[in-house]
């Protein structure tokens, strides 16, 4: 294959975040500590979800559980008996925030455990196909660029809504939006350092397949699998609360952000509180996602 | 170009595959159908009139002997052919999807070159927080979002439908925000990378402005690039984002007809749905695969 | 040879984009054929009406489809209605009578044609409930053709029916038998071209958008004051909303409590629906009817009445009637909210501690339901019974709730909700027969009354027998009773109408103000 393969898939993000950030980082430098705290911010956000996630309504302010139908959609920074409701109550009375609250832990753990899937099986394929290059490679690629190009989305809709939608069916279809950017970037830099000629070196020195792999292509490629992980995990939890609220991820009484969003739509005209509160807390977690890793590619200097 | 073909061919037949396989394995349309409490002869009765009491085998022969003629079966919700409520619904879908990329390219190519073209400054700094706040949004938030603001509490737009003209601008404006963000980072990114080149401080150094430079030069050797990059943001939407869209504002195109369809486990419809998205896909695919090859001939002969 | 693949790779290109561009404007000549249809010289704009859901088919014998209704009740009669008191009363047909015990007649108006210009007689109503009842025709409608053997006409104007035994319900389902012309009838796509007796005729469907009607000049009752009316499909109820405060739309027939303020004008009228929470008497802790009771008692049915549906709703009168209705029992009352007592009598059962149990609930249809469901589940725990909720997708929901009783994997409790648009007790008999469908209910006593009632064609002997089988119901629940729902309907500030109590939407009785 020639070193520029025309692409039949749209270029992933890390392509473009890589001249991006080289220009970004001589910035970066240039504008000494000011500009180094501002990722602080990102880092307490996940935390504060993180501890969310963690700790769950015992966090709660209100216990989010209790039921009071007389206090139904109320709106932010309401009084009640049971205390002082900082985004409101939804449809039952129950208080928002302890429901956000609620629904931290699912959202995480799905985000999580899809993104671990998707990039062991995105690496492992990538370091296949370098490897071994010829047909497997051909077939890896293959696989990758066709599901690229499939509606995805519509899929997951169709297998989900036929399967049945619960958790561990989205755990299954969420890795699939995932792989194919680590496969590729890996599969990349496996290719780059085989023709580099380490392959033989390291065969002459008698290290095996697996060393070679280990020591070799994963430290090279850490930065930007890092990079990777850090906003794929961004996208994932956007997917999950896509799939969810389009009644094709979690189900009730199970509640992520996602499904929180959806099932407060019916009252957007009188209650918006119920689908804007949640979506901020997903927006201000991807965007902490995606700042902290431009951020750790400035800080590494080159993506490449 | 016949490899691109084959290519193209062989995601349309996994597609195809992949709805028959999982909408075989399905439950009971009949039941959903059937008033709320119907007998068990009732529900049996129905379903015999859909045939999905045949055997799998039966069923698979019909199905891709039926993609060939272009039958894709029948509606079980509408009782016409599911291709038929498809293609009612697709010029909706596609006029959402070109306006959609128009207000992502004007976003996104705009900003992308004023930033590319002066890396580090204060826009560039300022488009590059947009560009990734945009990115991080859910798409179908965003759209609920600009409803609460712009058609509940302002009144100016409808909050959702195709009624009038009005009606397509919130859609657009959100699958316009959310892709905009990605081609503005492609673009800022290969302006950038195309303004940091030894010419441009040769012409500069010739007396040429930086805006003469940028518009003359910079632009139009990246200009192909933009475009293609603009193609494949398209591509991408019809991956999914903007089915989601079509659910948030109600828009009567393949998405929401998907949708409502699954609703009702009418599943002639989402298969014909899912088909047909798969096939704009992969045109639109075969479409930017051409743009780019024109671009490296381009390249090439330039 | 470079230049020339060059070309035809851009051509390719090029047919690709115009390809898109046309398809997509192609899609906007929907939009230019919307003023035709007012061609007659009327100023007033045409009636719209929103439903959620497109009609499958406009064939009014096949489904049994609210969506389709409203469209075809203004197409097409049956021979006997109801007024709006509910009551029945003639309509094509001007008498009836029951000849002997499975036999019928129907005297007929002579003066009827169906919009296609064929005559309404005899043969076409034989016509009609021949064709219905056909097992090759297979309609979803199964519920009222239960027990009609065959119709014939005597003479011109006088049509006799056969039904399968006694069949005192006879003419309730003669006024959901719908009158077709016997050679438009006979058609393939009369689904698509609906030919009626009623006051509107069928303009045209545009798929997707709307279906539209204009009165017809040669009906035989009271012309219609409204000239056309179209049905428009809006499948979102935000958009719905949306478009009747925009003045586009004049009805939409169901909007939320909440949103009652939001549209232009609001009505409400008590619907035939009545939702329950089914017991499984057949498990241990359901066995004794004090726990019954006492499941009823710990309910606050006022609190859900109030708070979910926003008062738009009303605790049963502890049966699943309202008082126009066949067999009501006006001395029953509904269960007050007494959770002392309910632990009593839990108490009293043996179960001071209370018990675990699961509340099955369907999802995705109907929010309020799940949101009652949720508050019950609360109020049960209060008395000491942890009911466990259990969401169901629909489709689910439906197959395992249909399971009796008596067999594994039935629910415990069910929380669902009927209709009973026949305004006759025995439209809930399947559910509390011993052997009935799905039944989780036996009661000898009940099953002897109910046949006793299904046997005799006298009104009043039903209506005291099934009045007794509510009393015993009272002291023996087959379910917790719990809501009447009402129908919210928004209008237009144009638009005068009173809701019937049947859920029939007739323009006939509609009138711009």
């Amino acid at each position: 294959m020639s070193a520029v393969t025309v692409p039949s898939v749209v270029p992933d993000e890390g392509e473009g975040v890589g001249v991006a950030a080289r220009l970004r980082s001589r910035v970066a430098r240039g504008r000494g500590a000011l500009r180094g705290r501002g990722y602080l911010v990102w880092v307490f956000v996940l935390l504060v979800i993180a501890a969310f996630a963690v700790f769950g309504d015992l966090l709660a302010p209100i216990d989010p559980a209790l039921q009071a139908p007389r206090d139904r959609l109320l709106g932010p920074m309401s009084s009640t008996d049971s205390g002082l409701h900082v985004f409101g109550t939804d449809q039952l009375g129950r208080d928002l925030f302890g429901r956000v609250i609620v629904g931290t832990r699912l959202t995480v753990v799905i985000a999580l455990a899809s993104m671990v899937a998707g990039s062991l099986v995105g690496t492992a394929a990538g370091l296949v196909a370098g490897f071994y290059g010829g047909p497997v490679d051909r077939l890896v690629s293959r696989v990758a660029e066709a599901q690229t190009a499939m509606p995805m989305f519509l899929i997951a809709i169709l297998l989900v809504s036929l399967v049945g939608a619960s958790v561990v069916n989205l755990v299954i279809v969420l890795p699939t939006l995932v792989w194919p950017s680590f496969a590729r970037i890996v599969r990349a830099e496996t290719l780059r350092l085989r023709q580099a000629g380490f392959m033989e070196a390291a065969v002459v020195v008698g290290g095996s397949n697996g060393w070679i792999m280990g020591r070799h292509l994963l430290p090279n490629l850490a930065t930007r699998i890092v990079t990777l992980t850090v906003v794929s995990t961004g996208q994932v939890i956007l997917a999950e609360a896509g799939l969810s609220f389009l009644g094709a991820g979690v189900q009730a009484p199970d509640t992520t952000w996602g499904l929180l969003v959806s099932t407060g739509r019916e009252y957007l005209a009188v209650a918006w509180w119920l689908t804007i509160v949640p979506g901020v807390f997903l927006v201000l977690t991807v965007l902490a996602l995606n700042m902290l890793g431009r951020r750790y590619t400035d800080d590494r200097g080159a993506a490449a | 170009m016949l490899g691109r073909l084959r290519d193209g061919a062989v995601v349309l037949l996994l597609v195809l595959a992949a709805v028959f396989v999982l909408s075989a394995i399905v439950g009971d349309p009949a039941g959903v159908m059937a008033p709320t409490d119907a007998s068990e002869e009732e529900i049996a009765r129905i379903a015999h009139q859909l045939g999905t009491d045949r055997p799998l085998l039966t069923q698979a022969g019909d199905y891709f002997g039926g993609v060939v003629t272009g039958d894709l079966g029948e509606s079980t919700w509408q009782n016409r052919p599911a291709l038929d409520v498809i293609a009612d619904a697709l010029p909706a879908t596609i006029r959402l999807t070109l306006a959609g990329i128009a207000v992502a390219a004007l976003l996104g190519v705009t900003f992308g070159v004023l930033a590319g073209a002066r890396p580090g400054s204060r826009l560039d700094r300022w488009a590059n927080v947009v560009a990734t706040v945009g990115l991080s949004v859910p798409t179908f938030w965003l759209g609920l979002l600009l409803i609460v603001v712009f058609a509940v509490q302002l009144r100016l737009v409808p909050t959702s439908g195709d009624t009038e003209w009005k009606s397509l601008i919130l859609p657009a404006a959100t699958v316009g925000f959310e892709h905009g963000g990605r081609i503005f980072q492609l673009v800022r990114s290969a302006v950038a990378e195309e303004v940091s080149k030894p010419y441009v401080l040769v012409a500069r150094s010739r007396g040429l402005s930086h805006r003469g430079v940028v518009g003359r030069h910079v632009l139009r050797n990246s200009g192909m690039l933009i475009l293609t990059t603009v193609g494949w943001e398209y591509v991408r939407l019809w991956g999914g984002a903007v089915f989601a869209v079509e659910v948030v504002f109600a828009w009567p195109g393949i998405g929401q007809t998907i949708i409502t369809a699954t609703d009702r486990q009418d599943f002639p419809v989402v298969q014909a749905g899912v088909i047909v998205a798969g096939a704009f896909v992969v045109l639109a695919n075969l479409a930017v695969d051409v743009l780019y090859r024109v671009v490296d001939r381009r390249v090439q002969v330039a | 040879m470079r230049q020339e693949s060059w070309s035809w790779r851009r051509g390719l290109l090029v047919v690709a984009c115009l390809a898109m561009v046309a398809v997509a404007c192609g899609g906007d000549d929907d939009d230019s054929s919307g003023g035709d249809t007012g061609g007659s010289g009327d100023d007033a704009e045409p009636l719209v009406i929103a439903v959620g859901t497109e009609p499958s088919t406009l064939d009014v014998q096949a489904v049994n489809d609210r969506n389709a209704r409203v469209f075809t009740s203004n197409v097409f009669e049956s021979m006997l209605g109801r007024d709006d008191e509910a009551e029945i009363v003639p309509v094509l047909a001007e008498s009836y009578e029951s000849v002997d015990d499975s036999h019928w007649q129907f005297q007929l108006r002579d003066d009827v044609t169906f919009h296609n210009g064929e005559p309404f007689d005899a043969a076409a109503a034989a016509f009609s409930i021949n064709r219905i009842i056909d097992p090759a025709y297979e309609t979803q409608r199964t519920s009222y053709i239960e027990g009609i053997v065959g119709a014939e006409a005597v003479d011109e104007y006088t049509v006799e029916i056969e039904t399968d035994g006694p069949n005192a319900t006879l003419p309730i389902q003669m006024t959901q038998i719908q009158m077709v012309p016997p050679e438009a009838g006979a058609q393939p796509d009369f689904g698509e071209n609906p030919v009626g007796t009623g006051p509107y005729e069928f303009v045209e469907w545009q798929r997707g958008t709307k279906i539209s009607a204009r009165a017809y000049a040669d009906y035989w009752g009271e012309a219609p004051e409204i000239g056309e009316f179209s049905v428009d499909v809006i499948p979102d109820a935000q958009t719905a909303l949306s478009a009747l405060q925009a003045g586009e739309v004049d009805l939409v027939l169901d909007i939320l409590p909440e949103q009652r303020d939001l549209a232009p004008e609001s009505v409400s009228v008590p619907a035939t629906e009545f939702s329950y929470i089914a017991f499984n008497t057949h498990i241990p802790e359901l066995e004794d009817p004090r726990v019954r009771v006492a499941m009823n008692l710990a309910i606050d049915k006022e609190l859900i009445a109030e708070t979910i549906y926003g008062g738009e709703a009303a605790p049963q009168p502890g049966q699943m009637l309202t008082e126009d209705m066949l067999g009501y029992n006006a001395d029953l009352e509904a269960f007050p909210y007494d959770p002392d007592e309910a632990r009593d009598l839990l108490a009293d059962a043996g179960y001071p501690d209370g018990f675990a149990i699961t509340l099955n609930v369907p999802i995705g249809r109907y929010s309020k339901l799940e949101e009652a469901a949720e508050v019950v589940a609360g109020q049960l725990a209060e008395v000491g019974i942890e009911a466990e909720l259990n969401q169901l997708e629909w489709n689910t929901f439906r197959e395992d709730g249909r399971i009796p009783g008596t067999e594994a994997g039935a629910m415990d409790l069910k929380f669902a909700w009927n209709s009973n648009e026949w305004f006759d007790a025995s439209r809930i008999i399947s559910h509390i027969t011993c052997d009935g469908e799905s039944s989780k209910y036996c009661n000898p006593e009940v099953d002897d009354l109910m046949a006793e009632a299904g046997a005799t064609l006298d009104q009043d002997a039903r209506d005291e027998l099934y009045q007794e089988v509510w009393a015993i119901l009272d002291e023996n629940p087959h379910a917790i009773y719990m809501l009447q729902q009402n129908l919210i309907y928004g209008l237009s500030d144009r638009l005068e109408w009173t809701p019937r109590l049947d859920d029939e939407y007739l323009v006939s009785e509609m009138a711009f103000g």
